[in-house]
């Protein structure tokens, strides 16, 4: 269809050149025809002019002007002759030199009555020359309508080619756009659907829809989209696949962790029960001794029984805190806004009470909040300002500061103290349970605050550390973790076996 | 002063030892039944013509049958719903404290380990309820008993 066109609007183009060509040329003649029409007639009128001059004074070069205007129209037309070929104005032309002939003849003619000086024969010779330069003119004015008939039917000629030319054009236009048209359908049909289907599949698996597949027509077809098709169908199998094993796997060890769970649970029941009533019979039998028997035993026993007392006393903590901290690990997490600030105000108010006559200046920064569970940060608070109240204790007077700083790009908030401090070197034993850099007589404890406060920022998400000095204090800092923990594999709610083809 | 029995419900003779010296101390002079199991426990309260006790000491780790499970027998029984019980034991796990209470316990104490401690516990709840405590009428119980 485009070849024929192409075909054909080439044949009109060298057409429109002929034309064209063809219209120049007659054109060229047109203006060549015109100029000799007018060159012969002016050397005619200039030949009358001297014969009728001749007449009145009969001057010889009159004639001999007539005779070279003669030759000059003669020779003009033979230059003319040579390079016509149109048979109709050939017929024309020689009509015209005829005329001329003629006229030359009559001309000849009356000069001859004139030099005879006979009035009668000029008159008649006159008339006769004049009737033949009208003859001529007659000619010469058929030969101009000639030549300009041939540039109007050139001219008609290729105002047709051209708007031949402009139709085949339109046609064109209207060909190209059909051509566009199908083609737009045709790619949308075989390239834009399938690769919308394509992509749509893909989308709808990256939100989760694991089952989804393309459509087997697109996967089977050769092209690129059909090879795209194929290889998204098999990746979306071997990934499903893979995550039916990883819900397997998580199913399993979450059921594992749930048994280690209730293990631990039934473990700090024991604990709880079993280990303490040993303790309370070490504990009451011996105060039986010292009250029924005290005379019975001496200083040295009675320094013993108050030891093993004593003894279980602290067993009977360190169980305690060893709960505590376990039940830390297991209890339920919500997470809201929580002000830090308003926090750490109640604790070191109830610290205060407590201890009245210390001298503490205590700071909080404005606008302390976090997200977390407000039960677990408090008792995060309360081990860490505890613990500064504690380690400040020796000194007259005291410092502690509750803020928050930019630490490797996250936000820290820390508890900072002048008290006792401690050597940097053992800055690993600080945060494990039941380790103690300072001597029970120095300051008493069990060891589980700061065990307990590394729990709960683990818990969060966050991590916990400290600096320190000795006598110049001690900065604990504490994150909270980016964002609440969320599990993500447990969103998946479909049931892996359903298949979900996209609409065809 | 209310002579009205102690029930002690005790499986450990230490402990059982221990509570029955901290009443001795402390003056509380009121018969006390010992039994070592939920199941014996059980046998006494429901013995037919028997006189409630003004206060059962119920331990919670018991052989045979629960102390949550005793409490639960005895305050689904209309006539035995009002004794007043105590738990008492080493336990201060949460669901031991909410299953306890949600039976209708009346109080909850965990033994400590300080003997000084506990008997200063054992004497608060002798006070509170062998002396302060109006304990629900005898004749009533026996009423509610016949009904039933």
């Amino acid at each position: 269809m485009i070849l024929l066109l192409l075909i054909a609007s080439a044949a009109l183009l060298r057409d429109l050149k002929q034309q064209e060509e063809g219209l120049r040329a007659t054109s060229q003649r047109l203006e060549r025809d015109t100029r000799l029409a007018g060159l012969v007639k002016d050397v005619h009128t200039e030949t009358a002019v001297e014969v009728l001059s001749y007449r009145i004074d009969k001057k010889a070069r009159r004639i001999e002007a007539t005779l070279s205007a003669d030759r000059e129209a003669e020779n003009a037309l033979k230059r003319y002759a040579v390079d016509v070929t149109d048979p109709l104005q050939h017929a024309l032309m020689d009509a015209v030199v005829e005329s001329r002939d003629r006229i030359r003849r009559s001309r000849l003619a009356l000069i001859q009555a004139i030099d005879a000086g006979k009035e009668g024969e000029i008159q008649a010779a006159f008339d006769r020359w004049r009737i033949h330069r009208r003859l001529l003119d007659a000619s010469l004015n058929d030969w101009s309508a000639l030549s300009l008939y041939r540039f109007a039917s050139a001219s008609e000629e290729a105002i047709r080619g051209r708007a031949a030319i402009v139709r085949l054009l339109l046609y064109g236009v209207a060909l190209a756009i059909a051509i566009a048209a199908a083609a737009f359908f045709y790619v949308r049909l075989t390239v834009s659907r399938p690769l919308g289907m394509l992509v749509n599949g893909i989308a709808s698996f990256g939100g989760g829809k694991l089952g989804v597949r393309i459509d087997p027509r697109i996967q089977d077809s050769s092209d690129e989209v059909g090879q795209m098709a194929k290889a998204f169908n098999k990746m979306a199998l071997d990934i499903e696949d893979l995550n039916r094993g990883l819900e397997l796997r998580v199913h399993e060890r979450t059921a594992q962790l749930e048994a280690a769970n209730k293990e631990l649970e039934s473990f700090a029941y024991s604990v709880s029960h079993d280990l303490r009533a040993p303790l309370r019979t070490i504990d009451g039998f011996s105060k039986i001794l010292e009250e029924d028997y005290s005379e019975k035993v001496d200083e040295e026993g009675r320094d013993s029984l108050r030891r093993v007392r004593a003894a279980a006393q602290k067993m009977g903590h360190l169980i305690d805190d060893i709960l505590k901290l376990s039940r830390l690990s297991r209890s339920d997490m919500t997470y809201e806004q929580v002000d830090l600030g308003a926090l750490a105000d109640s604790i070191v108010a109830e610290l205060r009470s407590t201890e009245s006559t210390r001298r503490v200046t205590y700071r909080v920064a404005p606008g302390l909040v976090a997200r977390g569970d407000k039960t677990l940060i408090r008792i995060l608070l309360e081990n860490l300002l505890a613990n500064s109240w504690k380690f400040t204790s020796k000194h007259s007077t005291a410092q502690i500061e509750v803020g928050a700083a930019q630490k490797e790009g996250e936000l820290a908030y820390f508890v900072r103290d002048d008290g006792a401090g401690f050597d940097m070197a053992h800055v690993g034993a600080l945060f494990a349970p039941f380790q103690r850099l300072h001597g029970m007589s120095e300051f008493p404890g069990t060891g589980i605050g700061l065990a307990t406060v590394r729990r709960v920022v683990q818990r969060h998400g966050g991590r916990c550390w400290a600096e320190g000095e000795v006598e110049k204090g001690a900065t604990f800092y504490f994150t909270l973790g980016a964002q609440e923990p969320t599990l993500r594999l447990q969103q998946t709610q479909h049931p892996p076996h359903e298949r979900e083809a996209l609409p065809a | 002063m209310n002579e009205g029995t102690i029930l002690l419900v005790e499986d450990n003779p230490d402990d059982e030892k221990l509570t029955l010296r901290a009443l001795k101390k402390n003056n509380i002079a009121n018969p006390v039944k010992v039994v070592r199991d939920g199941q014996e426990a059980l046998d006494y309260l429901f013995a037919p013509n028997s006189k409630l006790p003004s206060v059962v000491l119920l331990d919670l780790k018991l052989p045979k049958i629960g102390g949550l499970e005793v409490l639960k027998r005895l305050r689904a029984d209309a006539a035995r719903k009002v004794v007043p019980v105590v738990i008492l034991t080493s336990s201060k796990e949460e669901s031991d404290l909410l299953g306890g209470y949600s039976l209708g316990a009346n109080s909850y104490i965990r033994k400590p380990v300080d003997f000084g401690q506990f008997s200063e516990a054992v004497r608060q709840l002798g006070m509170y309820w062998l002396v302060l405590n109006e304990a629900p009428p005898q004749d009533g119980l026996r009423a509610a008993q016949a009904k039933a």
